[in-house]
């Protein structure tokens, strides 16, 4: 799985990595996608309209004109402001969350595989135990304990968020830690520390940046799923989850309250899941170069 | 292999649609040949958690029975007591109905009327308050004799609510728990789901009054206000209330459906921890007061589904003091200038004033299953940040939020509670010991006035003292009222015989209604 090029060239060439991804339409979609909700999130202050809290009763409800180009909800703010403002939130929230994961989930799956024995020992009865819960109870636990909002959501997220990772690494780590361009670097006498970052890490970054990918979107849902059931953004923020469950009020008489969320729910959770898979497809040795006939 | 794939995902799509389209039909089918025999399916607001609760027990299921009742007039009117006068300054004696049977077949003596009033009292100090009972007794057979620890010329009032129904001790097991409810209703208890929180009951045969036509009532707890509206489309249940706002017009334009709105005595409110900064300064409670676009709220939030209010009782209740309405104008310049007056002041321009270094930021708690208040307390944050306070809204649960009321960790909450009995409400939010007098609000001059009430019989009399206290409490605004509830009643138009009863907690079913379907074939 994982060929053994030198002791300091990356494994996976940007350039062919890139070549794969365009090739790929689907992939292309979705990188075209992810960066523009990324510019979207970023000029959100220039593209929208209005201010996406302002409310205005005397314009409550109105149907898409010039003034408010998708119309305004039942507080009478443009519809189309708290879209864009809140791709800033889906989209913080998700690398927030997903960053995070990654991040502590790659430490430890590094120093459990890396020193192996006790250490490893114990950090993977950890994963396990924390692998045990399910999911959105935990989270659910989690924020009727701390109280519902964004922070807790994304802190409860994190909390299960790393395990896969770790896990991950840490397996990618034994199999790198025998290899030949570590048993030298070692026997240059570098330190532990510098082996793992400077030559394990690099190594394991793929994987990581393919599961980060697919945490991202799956972490959005989730915020989605939980603002919409009150437990995440709280008002009047411009979540597309709490959104979503304001505009379910109005779904027969004033649809698009309901549906202009969700489309950019659907959006973005598909935009990162086509770019995970091509990225899989695409820093996958076996599969290099045939990552377009997916 | 990709295409292989997606060609399954859709024949298992359509494999399962047609089953759930066979399901349906076969449903509807059904519940037509349940129609013929006279039922009536209603969906239910809140979830059924427990049997003991009077408000299930009387105004929805009929299964048990007052000593009294309020008509919708305010008039008190006789159901299992015939006749009742007060033989000493605390004691009454009431004369029950005669041949009056529970659901078991025994008849109703005076001795389980005392002993279903007796529990209850014992159980629920909130009850104890308003009544004042310290003894219940049999004094014959038809003759119940009850003492008040003091005088208490509202005690026939207090005997209309819901929680003192009669109900035969054979309801309740060794501990005292509501095992099987047998009260003498006009229906009686068939069966309760736990997992689904339905209840069914059925027509009582024996009843003393007039014989329900439904044969049967179903109650489907829906609590979800759009649920609960396309379930009454379809025809899967035949009457609902608290449909969801927004969607009042295009219901009624639906075939076969009927929606109506009733003014409710039941009042929004925004609750205020009086014990603490700023709260404690009139001057911040008045400035909320002309913060608040009420108008606004009622159009746009409740869809007028309400009305906006100053005082706490519906404007054509007996003892509405129509003239506090005049006090609290929408004025967000007024309400600026008195924050200003109170010292609070924006010195570092970003919005939000400030005192003593302190930001004035305030939560507001509310909850969800009254579809108008989550969108209420949106719009409060955003008036109330029109002049300079940053408000946080917070969606719990009713029990999470007055478990950190009691705590004392609160700001506001916004609240919605029944107005319907005025001496109630008004001693029990804003008396000194009242129940629900979390603003810890004290005034002699209230309570005192809540007193003389008690001890004047005269309801003309009682009224004007009741509008006097609402003088009062709309001056030092203690809780800040912001709108009366509107009930939105939807049924289908095969459902007959439903009149509103403001006197309900929220609504009563009536068991006159019947069901009159044309058989179409």
């Amino acid at each position: 799985m994982h060929e053994t090029i030198g002791v300091f060239r990356t494994r996976f060439p940007l350039s062919r990595t890139l070549e794969s991804l365009v090739r790929d339409r689907a992939a292309l979609f979705g990188g075209v996608m992810v960066i523009v909700l990324a510019l979207v999130a970023l000029l959100a202050p220039w593209l929208a309209p209005h201010d996406p809290v302002k409310q205005d009763f005397a314009q409550a409800l109105s149907l898409p004109s010039a003034e408010y180009p998708l119309g305004t909800d039942a507080m009478g703010r443009c519809l189309l402001s708290r879209l864009i403002y809140g791709a800033r939130i889906s989209l913080a929230v998700g690398l927030l969350a997903g960053g995070l994961a990654a991040g502590i989930g790659t430490l430890i799956g590094l120093v459990a595989g890396y020193y192996g024995g006790l250490v490893d020992e114990l950090l993977m009865r950890l994963t396990d135990i924390l692998m045990a819960f399910p999911n959105l109870v935990f989270v659910l636990a989690v924020v009727g304990t701390l109280g519902p909002g964004l922070q807790n959501t994304v802190m409860a997220l994190v909390a299960l968020g790393w395990l896969n990772f770790a896990r991950v690494v840490r397996g990618t780590t034994l199999s790198l830690k025998e290899s030949e361009f570590v048993l030298s670097a070692r026997a240059l006498g570098f330190s532990n520390a510098r082996i793992m970052g400077r030559h394990i890490l690099p190594n394991v970054l793929g994987p990581v940046i393919v599961l980060a990918t697919f945490d991202i979107p799956h972490t959005i849902l989730a915020v989605a799923g939980l603002s919409f059931l009150g437990l995440g953004a709280q008002p009047p923020t411009p979540e597309w989850g709490a959104m979503l469950n304001a505009g379910r009020t109005y779904m027969r008489t004033y649809p698009l309250l309901m549906i202009a969320p969700g489309i950019m729910i659907t959006l973005t959770v598909l935009a990162f899941n086509l770019l995970g898979n091509a990225l899989r497809d695409a820093l996958d040795p076996r599969r290099r170069g045939s990552a377009a006939d997916l | 292999m990709l295409k292989k794939y997606l060609l399954s995902c859709f024949i298992c799509l359509f494999l399962v649609s047609f089953t759930l389209t066979g399901c349906g039909q076969q449903a509807s089918s059904t519940s037509e040949g349940q129609q013929a025999e006279q039922v009536l399916v209603v969906g239910a607001r809140d979830f059924v958690r427990t049997l003991d609760n009077g408000f299930l027990l009387v105004e929805k299921t009929h299964i048990a029975e007052t000593l009294l009742t309020m008509d919708e007039n305010y008039r008190i009117q006789p159901v299992l007591a015939t006749s009742w006068k007060q033989v000493e300054d605390n004691v009454w004696e009431f004369t029950l109905r005669e041949g009056v049977r529970f659901h078991d077949g025994a008849p109703l003596t005076a001795a389980d009327a005392a002993y279903a009033i007796e529990r209850v009292v014992n159980a629920n100090p909130r009850v104890k308050g308003l009544t004042k009972i310290t003894s219940v007794m049999a004094a014959g057979d038809q003759t119940l004799r009850i003492t008040t620890g003091e005088l208490n010329l509202l005690l026939p009032e207090a005997l209309t609510g819901a929680d003192l129904c009669i109900l035969s001790r054979e309801s309740f097991n060794e501990k005292g728990e509501l095992t099987r409810p047998i009260g003498t209703g006009p229906f009686k208890f068939t069966s309760w789901d736990q997992a689904t929180g339905e209840v069914i009951v059925e027509k009582n045969f024996n009843y003393w009054g007039a014989v329900p036509r439904l044969s049967k009532m179903v109650f489907k707890p829906i609590p979800d206000a759009n649920t609960r509206a396309l379930a009454l489309e379809k025809g899967e249940i035949d009457f609902t209330f608290d449909l969801p706002y927004g969607e009042l017009d295009r219901l009624n334009k639906v075939p076969g459906v009927k929606v109506a709105l009733y003014p409710e005595p039941r009042i929004y409110r925004l609750e205020l921890n009086m014990t603490r900064e700023p709260f404690n300064d009139l001057r911040v409670r008045q400035a909320l007061n002309h913060a608040i676009d009420r108008t606004g709220i009622v159009k746009n939030v409740l869809h007028d589904c309400g009305t906006a209010t100053i005082g706490p009782f519906v404007q054509d209740a007996p003892w509405c003091n129509r003239e506090v309405e005049g006090s609290y104008s929408y004025d967000p310049d007024k309400a600026r200038s008195l924050l200003t007056e109170a010292g609070w002041v924006d010195k570092n321009g970003d919005g939000i004033r400030e005192k003593d270094g302190k930001p004035f930021a305030i939560t507001i708690m509310t909850w969800s299953s009254r579809p108008g208040m989550p969108p209420m307390a949106e719009a409060l944050q955003a008036q109330f940040r029109e002049i300079g306070i940053d408000a946080k809204v917070q969606i719990l649960e009713y029990g999470t939020i007055y478990d950190n009321v009691k705590k004392g960790n609160w700001d506001t909450v916004l609240a919605s509670f029944q107005t319907s009995d005025p001496h109630k409400y008004l001693a029990s939010v804003y008396g000194s010991n009242g129940s629900q007098n979390v603003a810890k609000y004290v005034n002699d001059e209230v309570d005192a006035l809540i007193d003389q009430a008690a001890r004047t019989a005269v309801p003309e009399k009682r009224y004007a003292i009741y509008r006097q206290v609402q003088e009062i409490i709309t001056r030092d605004t203690p809780v800040i009222n912001i709108a009366c509830y509107k009930m939105a009643v939807g049924m289908r138009d095969y459902v007959k015989g439903f009149k509103f009863n403001p006197n309900a907690h929220d609504l009563h079913t009536n068991p006159g209604m019947y069901v009159e379907k044309r058989v179409e074939r």
